[in-house]
């Protein structure tokens, strides 16, 4: 049950820091918002306010959900095997959660 | 305008209890890691975290145009642009903490509470110190100008 656990949230952290960097990094089919109009677009024209974070954040909130759900289902029956993939996708997921902070952080920084 | 101010009230109680919440749960896990478990507050703290996380997101979420308008566009971005970065920075660590909420509650019901992974103790120590960071960003920022 433990192992299960481990493996089906180490599964869904990884796949949302993906996805988090993914959309940070080439905005590939991000929604924006444009708080003055009051409408959503795949093209935010220039010279308009536009926000990217609610389709960034509720993807990766949304996809980390999922993939935790998923690998809970899919998981190897085997204890020892569950657990060895349980340590790879919590290495992964770490590794990319890391990267993802250590991004933004530059991202931000060199944008201001 | 006053229910703009109503969820910021109630988005920083909210953010109040769940830095409250996420700092006992890394805390009692801790303990429990020496050998003194709590088995019931090592399952209430990351439940009751993860519905704080919820109502903090939600009411975010709908504070956010405001802000980004009426605050960050028309004062922040002028006269403190470092305040602006700290305020992203701070959304965008929100959204990366979620996983790690949601593997904290599933770890937490699952797990034996007597031994804890390290998996669950790094969840639990990087919420924490994840949730205080933006609390503290949070504040800052209200301090400069709010809703």
């Amino acid at each position: 049950m433990s192992a299960r656990a481990r493996f089906a949230t180490g599964a869904g952290t990884l796949a949302a820091a993906t996805v988090y960097l993914v959309t940070t990094t080439t905005r590939a089919g991000v929604l924006f918002y444009l708080p003055t109009r009051g409408e959503w677009t795949f093209k935010p024209p220039t010279g308009v306010i536009a926000m990217d974070w609610f389709a960034r954040s509720n993807a990766t909130l949304l996809v980390g959900a999922l993939v935790t759900w998923a690998a809970w289902r899919l998981a190897p029956t085997d204890p020892k095997h569950c657990a060895r993939w349980a340590g790879r996708w919590w290495a992964l997921g770490w590794m990319l959660l890391a990267w993802s902070a250590a991004y933004t952080v530059l991202w931000l920084c060199v944008r201001h | 305008m006053f229910w703009i101010k109503l969820g910021l009230v109630l988005h920083t109680i909210a953010a109040g209890a769940l830095t409250g919440s996420v700092t006992h749960h890394a805390l009692v896990l801790a303990r429990a890691r020496r050998g003194q478990p709590s088995p019931r507050l090592q399952r209430l703290y990351p439940a009751v975290a993860a519905g704080c996380y919820l109502v903090v997101y939600v009411l975010g979420t709908l504070i956010y145009p405001r802000y980004r308008v009426a605050v960050r566009a028309e004062w922040l971005d002028d006269h403190a642009p470092w305040a602006s970065v700290l305020f992203d920075l701070k959304e965008n660590l929100a959204t990366l903490l979620g996983p790690l909420v949601l593997a904290a509650v599933v770890l937490s019901r699952t797990e034996d509470p007597a031994r804890p992974s390290r998996a669950l103790l790094g969840c639990a120590a990087a919420v924490a110190l994840g949730v205080w960071l933006n609390l503290l960003a949070g504040l800052i920022v209200v301090s400069m100008r709010s809703v």
